[in-house]
């Protein structure tokens, strides 16, 4: 399942993938895996996707009914 | 690690390495169990035929083990590794090698020897003749067929086949040939073969050891590879396949060996290809599921490496086959190393160049996503 949470909160702080790879310490591939839905981070990757990107962890991972 | 840790340890296994050469050649010397010969005698051919019929060499074995005899008849100047190279009617004759104890029983023939022969015999202690024959003429094979000098079934054979193009000594005149006997203790040339195996992981550690010496003052090298989370999931993941990979070539290789179909190679030769069918398939896995390059690692540099490697052993390769070494005797030499190794490395390039497409076309439509986002 898409991560479109996540692409559209790198998007409004203007970031690309490979931006937020580099804030976050992986590589962009693993961004793109888990914007893409084929990856499920670890919740030590999340925390880190989140402080970067100004969310919590709800707003970014918590899937909608 | 200090540098000057490091530096101790170096001078250490260099001690020890001394050490270990020293004691070898004091073992060596103690088993001096190598008897060696070489005669240089003028061939005289009138009318086709060779004045020299048969060479003999007596020795003495004074311990009872295996021992590989080595026997050669060949122009001066000619190399023994050369001698694959020579059609085997060149020379106009084939060779027969036939060993007698001091009975004068015939403990051992065979007409496999053209240039040269080199089998392994088990002999026990006493004196020996062996006697290397020249067949000059097809009808010679018949009486050594009687004679069960050659096996029934090989003289007619080599006869039949060889007689239409059996060419005797193509020359009339004075031939320089050169004569080589040689008996080695296969136990004392196993032992060596410890030894060398000792030594070789002995300079290989020194240079290990001094190869991390120059690293350490280098932090950036010294730094291992970083991978992500993901990474570490998919090379593990790896690791998974390679291991059942391994298994099913283990237990092919042993079904196999079982039933009698081991391919003609080594043994050695066989767990190393193994191991390189382990190394492509993790490697290869890894390259595709992009988790081979540790973060901020650039793939022209390690593409420049494979490609480097790949090359380097077809050249090796294209050598071995040009020398005979690769396929010699009905059995695949060594030098079938270098061919696996460059398949594994050819391998791996290409799978790099697909990736570095594939990534600049994903790279393309994320940028093209971002930009409609926007």
């Amino acid at each position: 399942m898409k991560n479109l949470k996540l692409k559209s909160a790198r998007a409004a702080l203007d970031l690309s993938q490979q931006d937020l790879a580099d804030k976050v310490g992986v590589s962009r591939q693993t961004i793109n895996a888990i914007e893409k839905g084929d990856y499920n981070p670890t919740i030590n990757l999340c925390r880190s996707i989140c402080k970067v990107l100004g969310k919590t962890l709800d707003e970014l991972f918590w899937e909608d009914e | 690690m200090k540098k000057s840790t490091v530096c101790t340890i170096a001078i250490i296994c260099m001690l020890i390495l001394i050490g270990l050469c020293a004691f070898t050649f004091h073992v060596e010397s103690k088993n001096d169990n190598k008897i060696s010969s070489i005669r240089k005698t003028e061939v005289q051919v009138t009318q086709g035929t060779p004045d020299h019929e048969k060479s003999t060499f007596e020795f003495t074995v004074e311990k009872s083990g295996q021992y590989r005899t080595y026997f050669s008849w060949a122009p001066e100047g000619v190399k023994s590794k050369d001698f694959s190279s020579y059609p085997s009617t060149d020379l106009g004759f084939l060779t027969m090698l036939i060993l007698f104890n001091d009975k004068e029983e015939e403990i051992y023939a065979t007409c496999d020897g053209v240039l040269s022969a080199d089998p392994v015999m088990e002999l026990s202690a006493g004196n020996y003749r062996a006697e290397y024959v020249y067949v000059t003429k097809p009808e010679q094979f018949e009486k050594l067929a009687v004679n069960y000098l050659c096996g029934a079934y090989q003289a007619p054979q080599l006869a039949k086949e060889l007689a239409p193009t059996f060419a005797s000594l193509k020359t009339d005149g004075t031939w320089n040939m050169q004569q080589e006997f040689r008996l080695t203790s296969v136990d004392a040339f196993q032992s060596g073969q410890f030894y060398g195996v000792i030594f070789g992981l002995l300079i290989g550690t020194c240079i290990a050891v001094l190869m991390l010496a120059a690293m350490s003052t280098s932090k950036k090298i010294m730094e291992s590879p970083k991978y992500d989370e993901r990474q570490e999931l998919e090379r593990g993941r790896g690791f998974k396949l390679t291991f059942y990979v391994m298994l099913i070539f283990t237990g092919i290789t042993f079904a196999f060996d079982m039933g009698g179909l081991f391919p003609e190679m080594d043994y050695a030769v066989l767990y190393v290809i193994g191991l390189f069918l382990g190394i492509s398939v993790h490697v290869n896995y890894c390259i595709w599921h992009e988790a081979y390059f540790a973060l901020n690692q650039k793939m022209s540099s390690v593409m420049a490496v494979f490609g480097f490697i790949t090359l380097f052993n077809f050249v090796l390769v294209l050598f071995s086959v040009i020398d005979g070494s690769l396929y010699r005797d009905g059995q695949f030499g060594y030098s079938v190393l270098n061919l696996f190794c460059t398949l594994m490395f050819l391998s791996l390039f290409i799978t790099v160049l697909f990736k570095r497409r594939d990534i600049a076309k994903k790279n393309a439509l994320i940028a093209e996503e971002d930009e409609e986002d926007e």
